[in-house]
């Protein structure tokens, strides 16, 4: 007897384990550029940089939301128009031939970041526009622009709170609107952007603590602009070398800017976050999990003819359509 | 004390000191009005000048220009042209070579008709070449611009500006990163025609109708943001003087100034303001003179509110201009002479910052006071001068203000009839009428043909000091100056209408507002109707000397003594007189055609305002009249 | 695989259409200018054998499905969008075959009986999300209904047009860039892969001075009887290259595009070349496989004509005379916009329109001013060559502020050989602190206006008649007149703006004055005045009333 209800002890816990383990079951990206103006070309450069990795490691399109405040590539002041490069000596172009940009310009304030996080858009907002996430999509969220203590600048005349933050991430938890989130955020006192989180399956990563500054890499002086903040350089040369096979943990990538070439300390927020990063692979936030089969015989199908309805109405008398001038006739009107 | 108190029921604590120690704090605030001034030339009080706005990046990208070679064949060039051109400008040529550069060139008529004789026309042309932004909607611009000079010019010569906008026009148009259209203008007969052109391009007319006739532009560039004035005297440059006064003293904004700056110390030439560049010194009180002396020379500059270069009509529209005057010698030994090459990359340097501005210039200063190219003071440093100057004034007015009410309450019965407020008003606007007068005496005489035979200086100076001249004997048939009380009301009334006049000033000029501060400040606060005879005389003595063309006449001996001091004594008084003429005919002449406030200013505020105070100095009563008056209420 | 076959079995159910019932025509048209410029048009038209009318959209093959949805759920009739970057020169250019402002423009007729404003709203908001463009900024604020200035392209079945059905916003802020190219390139049937739209890389296209974006939908006569409708998309790319920039006058569409055309797409009917060289002396390599000579107008225009195959083509051009600078003939008609006035206080919009033409001609100029210029109508002023011109007609319909934006039309005869300047007068006026952008010190964007004119002469025209869908259809397609839709320049005015970093100062001086103004008015009101005796009072005397006082108060 004893034996049997332990054996069904046993039994019931892999049970709920098996169905609380749930699995991730699609990945979503939410990209965001704050800063405008042309002397703001890095945090541009920033965010196509994960742009670009996460989609060739195979999240689609349809899956990322790309937020750019400021146009750069097209920027008249642009000397090599529609690219953007993360490198003086124009190693990568970050900005592609296939981009979406989903918010972009005016677009990209608090409300609207805050609206899409929580799926508060107001009725008619275009499919792209929205984060259809549900409770096994893995979200990374990706911050780059001027930031404080506290507080992230959007577009240099607004701010989001970094309890505001913490609000919107915890409405997307209730509203399960994700399985796990990973938080990056480049920019200056990143780390007291995440410091007030308080839902669980948060792992959060910002380049620089409470009162240090991200720098930038370099200056592309034909340009005349800084042109990549040095986390963002890093990050992306460690994702460069990912495939979508890889199995690169998560904490190598926590990892990938020292202080010695960051200058700034990287700061980590594990407490919220239940699993252990060195056994969690990096495409679990930066790839996507899509089921394929690949078919190898073709199969013939017969069309079959749609039954149109027979209309009951009786046969409409054929219009006679015309075209009409093409400006108003001067002559005609009484003057 | 409240705000709203009746002030009829009693004086507060506070009214009994200002009646009792007005005077000390008059003449406390005047001398630290003045001792601020002088001290805010000193190192501590004022600060470094640095880079306000973010988006300018200066000095950032590599400079890639290299057409010098180009520059000194255009020069060539232009010079041998000039020889057909002994007067005007060649247009041909000009516009020949903008249109082989590939931009679209235009020539532009303009008419200017003398003012006093409005059969006289003058013609001129300006030529410019808009380069179009490669991939922008021409919504905004960036204008370089050079006034031509023919031989037969007084002012030194400009035709290495031209080469050097001509070759940077070739070079920036193979380029792909201008976001704004850049608009290569070269102007005729000096601010003539670029007030011409920028009135042609705002479709405005900024001074008197009928005066300018600023023709059409056919082709534009949107809006303007900034533009760069270039008078380069030669090839090779050793020191390059950086102008930034504009009309009615308008600056351009700090960031402007501090790059054009840093540009030219980039090169490596010797980088001046108003002809002065850096100096090292361990002693603090001559780095204060020196300080100082530049300051009052950029002051001077100011107050007539004449700019000292093209640049200065730019400023009205919104658009922050400035000059780069470049001269072969340099003030500083040793200093590198830079060529074409270097002077092609400052202007691209300059060019590529204003480029990379998305907004207009709105984070730095646009007033300000520079005692150097590197240090600045601010408007909220400079302004307590004159604030605690003019606040004389008021104090003045409000302590006799009280007086006068007190000895009206003390007297209790009918004061009132004593005050003959409407003679007073009518006083008062009577000058001020005058004032209206004199101001528009030489459009008077312009449209009269008859007049047309005599010369300029003739027909509108004279008829001007004689009315001036009659004037002063205005307060001969003023009637109530036997009336202290009228006096005393008038006399508040003027004190507070120089005061305001002279706040107001200050805000636009403040270098204007601070001479006239501190000449007529002190006068103004002796005036008192008073019966004291010496007190009187001497009153109307320092009062006539206060008189603007009486101020005129001696700054312009001054400067003549300076100019030629080995002349005799009578010599320089004919020059200085001379001198005094066409200043005034230039004044009048300025704001007739670009819409200079001085001589409207002066003739319609501080004449009038000097009459009143002149009225007050000749105010004659006896002691007994006030309790005469009262005694006979009594009696009634 | 069992997921596989169930999706073929459904579609195969659902299957009707595969017989595809209509043609897909592409077209290049490579123009030099007459200025050192090389002009790029690329013409897509899908043409759908269907009744719009009764038509679902829900299955289409080769239609672009999205456009399909748009077109059902919001009861389109017409819709033109284009997106552009760079200004046409007219003066300098001639016209183009499609005109668009700089910008985004929608230009939408709707069916009747439907409700306009809602679907409007939504279809803006749609488009955004389809071209990755801000077009949900269109709204009530920014749209008008033009009465003379569009009419219906397409067919329709009276001659009697309700300008309640059309809406016309233009947002000349947007940019355009690759984002916009993307996805207007899933809606073509091989997308970029093959054919003509394979040239079309984003950076040698951004790389011009001007590039435009175009999707126009109509529907049109199926055939000559016009009795049945076909639908008919039409998407283009107008581009204009530079010499200066490209650096050498010779191109070839390896220069021009950076590759040549791969091969042709197998669902495309047509797939032609054309190569203007009626003005220039140039060299083609490899040969045209035809030469066409068109007669329009009184014009003649000479094209060499390439047909797109299954082998790469690339198309090299070499001038004979690269030094020479062209003399530059202006079209007849074309015009410019400009702020006049200087200050915050007034200023003006002025109109200059330019009638190079011997004869006069009857334009039609509108203009779509945003709400917070307000503008004075009884200041408007057209001054032709020094004399004042009468309007012919005037449609205004003044600006609410906050709720919809300035509308004037002005039809005019303007006399030939002339310059007609029309001035408006307007105030400026202070926004409320939220309405200032974030880059505020920038400025405000004015729309273009737009002239509509009926030229008697092709002179420099490439347009394609509107009976007519494909470029090659516009060769010897003399008509009575010619259609020009000239757009200006955008004007970007400077409002009064606040000082952003001000709002503590202006709190504190706020207060200050409150504070002293309500200090002694609660006095007044709530104080007894008492009289005070004014005797000195001695020392001890004052601590023994202190002692007195406090001593009471204990007691209380």
């Amino acid at each position: 007897m004893r034996l049997i209800t332990t054996y069904f002890l046993v039994f019931l816990i892999t049970v709920i384990q098996a169905f609380s383990n749930k699995s991730h079951t699609n990945n979503w990206a939410v990209l965001v550029d704050t800063s405008r103006f042309w002397f703001n070309y890095r945090h541009v450069a920033n965010v196509l940089s994960i742009y670009r990795s996460v989609k060739r490691l195979g999240i689609p399109d349809s899956q990322i939301i790309l937020m750019i405040a400021d146009d750069m590539a097209c920027n008249p002041r642009n000397p090599r128009p529609a690219t953007v490069f993360n490198n003086a000596d124009q190693h990568i172009n970050v900005y592609g031939d296939d981009v979406e940009v989903d918010y972009r310009g005016y677009e990209v304030t608090v409300e609207n970041f805050v609206r899409l996080l929580t799926g508060r858009l107001p009725p008619g907002t275009p499919r792209s526009k929205q984060l259809l996430s549900d409770e096994g999509s893995n979200v990374l969220i990706y911050l780059t622009g001027h930031g404080g203590d506290g507080f992230l600048k959007f577009q240099d005349s607004e701010e989001i709170t970094s309890q505001e933050m913490a609000d919107a991430l915890e409405q997307m938890w209730q509203k399960q609107r994700y399985n796990e989130i990973f938080f990056m955020i480049d920019t200056c006192q990143a780390a007291s952007m995440y410091e007030r989180f308080y839902s669980p399956n948060i792992l959060a990563v910002g380049s620089s603590l409470v009162g240090e500054d991200s720098l930038s890499h370099h200056v592309d002086s034909s340009i005349g602009v800084y042109i990549i903040d040095r986390y963002t350089y890093y990050a992306l040369e460690f994702l460069e070398k990912v495939n979508p096979q890889s199995d690169r943990s998560l904490s190598e990538f926590l990892k990938v800017c020292p202080k010695s070439v960051c200058i700034s300390t990287v700061g980590v927020r594990k407490d919220l976050y239940n699993r252990d990063p060195s056994r969690v692979p990096i495409t679990d936030f930066f790839g996507s999990v899509r089921p394929i089969d690949i078919l190898h015989d073709i199969t013939n199908v017969t069309l079959v003819q749609r039954k149109r309805a027979k209309s009951k109405k009786p046969k409409a008398k054929p219009k006679k359509y015309m075209y009409v001038d093409p400006l108003v006739n001067f002559n005609s009107l009484n003057v | 004390m409240g705000l709203l108190t009746d002030p009829s029921t009693g004086q507060g604590k506070f009214v009994k000191i200002l009646l009792k120690y007005y005077v000390h704090a008059c003449i406390l605030l005047y001398v630290s009005g003045v001792l601020w001034f002088l001290a805010i030339a000193y190192p501590n009080m004022n600060a470094n000048t640095y880079f306000s706005e973010n988006a300018l990046l200066p000095g950032l990208v590599k400079s890639q220009f290299r057409e010098d070679r180009e520059a000194s064949r255009y020069h060539e060039e232009f010079l041998d042209e000039m020889k057909k051109y002994p007067d005007s400008i060649p247009y041909p040529w000009l516009l020949a070579k903008f249109k082989q550069i590939g931009l679209d060139a235009y020539m532009h008529n303009f008419t200017l008709a003398s003012p006093f004789n409005r059969k006289d026309k003058f013609s001129g042309k300006n030529v410019y070449g808009i380069l179009r932004a490669p991939r922008g909607s021409s919504a905004e611009a960036l204008v370089l611009s050079t006034p031509f000079r023919p031989s037969s010019s007084p002012h030194p010569p400009t035709e290495p500006s031209i080469a050097i906008m001509l070759a940077f026009a070739k070079y920036a148009n193979k380029e792909k990163y201008w976001a704004k259209d850049i608009i290569f203008l070269i102007t005729e007969h000096e601010q003539v025609g670029v007030q011409a052109w920028l009135e042609a391009y705002y479709g405005v007319t900024c001074g008197s109708e009928n005066i300018l006739d600023h023709g059409d532009l056919k082709g534009r560039g949107g809006a303007i943001q900034a533009a760069i004035n270039l008078e380069l005297h030669s090839e090779r440059i050793g020191q390059m003087d950086i102008k930034i006064e504009g009309l009615n003293g308008q600056l351009p904004n700090l960031d402007l100034f501090n790059l054009a700056s840093k540009m030219c110390s980039k090169e490596g030439v010797y980088q001046t303001f108003k002809n002065r560049g850096h100096f090292y010194t361990r002693k603090p009180l001559l780095e204060w003179w020196n300080y100082f002396k530049n300051m009052l020379t950029m002051m001077a500059t100011q107050a007539t509110g004449i700019p000292n270069g093209n640049h200065g009509l730019f400023h009205r529209f919104g658009i922050q201009a400035l000059t780069l005057e470049g001269f072969e010698q340099s003030k500083a030994t040793g200093s590198s002479r830079i060529w074409f090459v270097g002077i092609g990359r400052i202007i691209e340097g300059v060019f590529r910052s204003l480029n990379n501005l998305l907004e207009r210039f709105h984070q730095s200063f646009f007033f300000y006071l520079l005692p150097s190219s590197d240090r600045y003071i601010s408007i909220s440093i400079y302004i307590p001068s004159v604030c605690l100057m003019v606040g004389t004034m008021f104090i003045k007015a409000c302590a006799r203000w009280f007086k006068m009410i007190e000895t009206n309450s003390e007297g209790k019965n009918l004061e009132t009839s004593a005050i003959r407020v409407d003679k007073i008003i009518i006083t008062f606007l009577t000058t001020h009428f005058f004032g209206v007068l004199i101001s528009n005496v030489p459009q008077f005489v312009a449209q009269y043909p008859t007049l047309s035979q005599y010369e300029t200086n003739i027909k509108v100076f004279y008829p001007l000091l004689a009315s001036v001249v009659l004037l002063t004997v205005l307060p001969l048939f003023v009637s109530i100056r036997h009336c202290k009380k009228s006096m005393e009301l008038l006399n508040i009334l003027a004190m507070l209408e120089l005061g305001t006049t002279l706040i107001c000033i200050s805000m636009n000029n403040f270098s204007l507002g601070l001479f006239c501060g501190i000449i007529s400040v002190p006068a103004a606060l002796v005036i008192n109707p008073s019966n004291c005879r010496v007190c009187s005389y001497f009153q109307r003595f320092l009062w006539f000397l206060i008189h603007p063309l009486n101020i005129l006449v001696c700054i312009v001996m001054i400067n003549t003594y300076y100019l030629f001091p080995e002349e005799n004594l009578d010599v320089i008084l004919f020059r200085g007189w001379d001198a005094t003429m066409q200043s005034i005919i230039f004044s009048i002449v300025d704001s007739m055609i670009y819409g200079n406030w001085l001589y409207g200013v002066i003739t319609n505020i501080f004449i009038p305002n000097w009459l009143c105070f002149w009225i007050v100095s000749f105010s004659v009563f006896k002691e007994g009249e006030t309790i005469k008056d009262s005694d006979k209420e009594k009696k009634e | 695989m069992i997921y596989s076959l169930t999706f073929l079995i459904i579609l195969a159910n659902y299957g009707s259409v595969f017989c595809y019932e209509g043609s897909i025509d592409e077209e290049l048209l490579i123009k030099p200018l007459q200025s050192n410029q090389v002009y790029a048009h690329f013409q897509f038209s899908t043409k759908w054998d269907i009744d719009p009318e009764k038509e679902t959209f829900r299955h289409s093959s080769l239609f672009p499905r999205p456009i399909g949805e748009l077109i059902q759920r919001f009861d389109i009739q017409e819709l033109h969008v284009t997106l552009t970057g760079g200004l046409w020169r007219y003066e300098k250019w001639g016209y183009p075959v499609v005109d668009a402002a700089t910008g985004a423009e929608v230009l939408a007729w709707f069916k009747p009986g439907s409700d306009v404003d809602t679907n409007w709203k939504l279809l803006a908001n749609s488009l955004s999300g389809l071209f990755c463009a801000s077009l949900n900024f269109i709204d009530d604020l920014n749209t008008i209904k033009p009465e003379f200035s569009f009419r219906p392209r397409g067919v329709v079945d009276s001659k009697f047009i309700n300008s309640s059905h059309v809406r016309y916003a233009n947002l000349p802020h947007e940019i355009v860039c690759t984002e916009n190219l993307t996805p207007w390139k899933k809606l073509l049937p091989c997308d970029s892969k093959t054919g003509l739209a394979s040239l079309l890389n984003s950076g040698h296209i951004h790389n011009t001075r001007y590039h435009s974006v175009g999707l126009h939908l109509r529907p049109v006569c199926r055939d000559k009887s016009c009795e049945s409708l076909s639908l008919e998309l039409q998407q283009t790319v107008s581009l204009v290259y530079d010499y200066l920039i490209l650096g050498t006058k010779n191109w070839s569409l390896r220069k021009l595009f950076g590759q040549g055309v791969n091969r042709k797409c197998v669902l495309v009917n047509k797939s032609d070349i054309y190569v203007d060289t009626t003005l220039t002396d140039v060299e083609l390599e490899p040969a045209p496989d035809k030469t066409v000579t068109s007669i329009r107008g009184g014009q003649t225009t000479v094209l060499q004509k390439y047909e797109v195959t299954n082998t790469f083509l690339n198309i090299y051009a070499k001038y004979q005379n690269a030094d020479v600078v062209p003399l530059n003939l202006p079209p007849p008609l074309h015009a410019n916009q400009y702020l006049s006035g200087y200050g915050q206080e007034r200023g003006g919009i002025v109109t200059k329109i330019y009638n190079n033409h011997w004869k006069e001609l009857d334009v039609v100029l509108l203009q779509n001013i945003p709400w917070f210029i307000p503008i004075y109508l009884h200041t408007l002023k057209v001054v032709s060559n020094g004399k004042e011109l009468k309007p012919l007609q005037l449609r205004y319909i003044p600006a609410r502020q906050r709720i919809r934006p300035n509308y004037l039309e002005v039809l005019l005869r303007l006399p030939a050989r002339t310059s007609t300047s029309v001035v408006i007068d307007f105030d400026y006026v202070f926004l409320k602190w939220q309405e200032y952008p974030p880059d505020a010190n920038f400025g405000f964007h004015i729309g273009s206006a737009v002239i509509s004119c009926y030229l008697p002469v092709a002179k420099n025209y490439t347009a394609v008649p509107w009976d007519m869908t494909l470029i090659s259809d516009s060769f010897n397609a003399s008509r009575n007149g010619y259609l020009v839709e000239i757009r200006t320049e955008n004007l970007i005015i400077t409002l009064p703006t606040p000082d952003f970093s001000m709002p503590y100062n202006v709190i504190c001086l706020a207060c200050t004055v409150v504070a002293l103004a309500f200090g002694p008015l609660h006095n007044i009101t709530t104080r007894k005045l008492i009289l005070k005796s004014n005797k000195k009072v001695q020392l001890v005397e004052k601590i023994k009333k202190l002692l007195n006082s406090l001593s009471k108060t204990k007691e209380e």
